[in-house]
């Protein structure tokens, strides 16, 4: 027989399951705007020294996630971004004015090429610009490739991490013991009240017994009081039925 | 770490493609490549990318090397400073200024028409008799492609200049340039020293 309060366990820790979905959700939601500041500062960096990349960036998706993410509590982190944002967008118009200048100068440009003929200042130009390509031709690819095994099994074992702790939430029953804490005299007096008030209705289905509340917090405060009430075994549930019925045992 | 030994050699390697040994290798890697590299999938891929870059700039610069995007392929790849190159034995037109300027020409007529330019148009820039010695030195060196008569821009150079450097140090010239020519046009009878 499948034991009734295994399931009213479930419904619990599905409400439990929620509350942590939503912790994460916060969190993965504070992470992607800290990634979010990260690349408007990056790009703030850039933009000192390479206007051109700056001129390639599609800066619209950056507002558009911005204003996706942001909601009160991350109004802080929001203001830095703006910050860092709208200076970004003033380099970037300055940017683009510098652009059009620069094709204003075509011309100007022309000419000059056209009417310098001094190789030495012409070929300064090129020397000022010259770079070398740093490159690791020799660099040992079972180094590499234990390097990304490391990195594999490092990203492995952060998801073995993350399940783990998910299965800590399933119930098991040594936990369940601990899941719905003992409470109060006057908890207690309230409890045995409501039993008092449930037993002309039972058997019932939940929805019976919860029906005279209909504010959200007398329902979840009653709802977990049948949930005490299972535990201590006054009450049980018929999955077959969907009922719960009184036990033998007395308060 | 890991992500910074992969990065690494995807930003300092240089291969060859398998049908073009007689060119020059190709050096770093794509955005797409890296981010296939490092498993940086979904919305966010290209944010942590830039995250990841940024930290691994920082980390790289005390050692003056820099992550550069080579505009005319867009690959990243790495850059020595000017303080720890050799740029005298790595620059071929130290001492051939000839050959420089003619580079130059070429990358300012490619730059000002937005296409490659006829050899023609590059000759009468220049004011030379022939420049088909330098044409064919600067193929040789894989920094242009001549083709039939045109010229174009070798996605090799792009790793040995930096063109926006470049462009902003013409623009300064011929402005400069411009304001000379200007003043000894309105002082013809300025006396000569």
């Amino acid at each position: 027989m499948v034991n009734s309060g295994l399931l009213l366990f479930i419904i619990l820790g599905y409400f439990l399951l929620m509350w942590g979905d939503i912790i994460e959700e916060a969190k993965i939601t504070y992470q992607k705007l800290q990634t979010l500041l990260h690349r408007l500062e990056y790009l703030e960096n850039q933009a000192e020294v390479n206007s051109d990349q700056l001129l390639e960036e599609n800066l619209i998706p950056l507002f558009q996630e911005l204003t996706s993410f942001l909601n009160s509590d991350e109004l802080d982190l929001g203001l830095s971004i703006l910050k860092s944002g709208t200076s970004i967008l003033s380099l970037k118009i300055e940017a683009i004015k510098h652009y059009i200048l620069l094709l204003s100068q075509n011309e100007l440009i022309t000419q000059f090429i056209e009417n310098c003929q001094d190789d030495k200042l012409l070929c300064s130009l090129i020397n000022q610009s010259w770079q070398t390509p740093f490159c690791l031709t020799s660099i040992s690819s079972s180094f590499l490739f234990q390097s990304y095994k490391n990195l594999v099994a490092k990203k492995h074992t952060r998801n073995l991490n993350s399940e783990k702790k998910a299965q800590e939430l399933t119930f098991s029953s040594e936990k369940t013991e601990k899941l719905i804490h003992t409470s109060s005299e006057e908890f207690h007096i309230e409890l045995l009240n409501f039993y008092n008030t449930i037993i002309p209705l039972l058997p019932c289905q939940l929805s019976k017994l919860l029906q005279p509340f209909s504010k959200p917090s007398e329902y979840f405060q009653y709802f977990s009081y049948i949930l005490h009430l299972t535990q201590e075994g006054l009450i049980q549930y018929d999955p077959s039925k969907k009922e719960f019925f009184l036990t033998e045992k007395e308060m | 770490m890991n992500e910074f030994s992969i990065l690494t050699h995807l930003l300092s390697d240089s291969h060859k493609l398998d049908d073009s040994f007689d060119q020059p290798p190709i050096i770093g890697s794509t955005e797409a490549q890296i981010m296939k590299a490092l498993g940086m999938r979904g919305k966010f891929a290209k944010l942590h990318l830039v995250e990841l870059l940024n930290t691994y700039a920082d980390s790289i610069r005390v050692f003056g090397l820099y992550i550069r995007k080579n505009p005319l392929n867009h690959h990243w790849f790495l850059t020595k400073s000017s303080a720890i190159s050799d740029l005298i034995s790595s620059n071929p037109f130290q001492n051939r200024p000839r050959l420089g300027a003619t580079l130059m020409v070429i990358i300012s007529a490619i730059f000002t028409s937005k296409k490659p330019v006829d050899k023609k148009y590059v000759l009468k820039l220049r004011k030379k008799v022939s420049i088909d010695h330098d044409l064919q030195e600067l193929e040789d060196m894989h920094f242009i492609i001549v083709s039939n008569s045109t010229v174009s821009l070798h996605p090799y150079l792009g790793y040995c200049l930096d063109l926006e450097h470049l462009f902003t140090a013409l623009e300064n010239s011929a402005l400069n340039f411009d304001s000379n020519q200007s003043l000894s046009s309105s002082s013809p009878s300025s006396p000569t020293s």
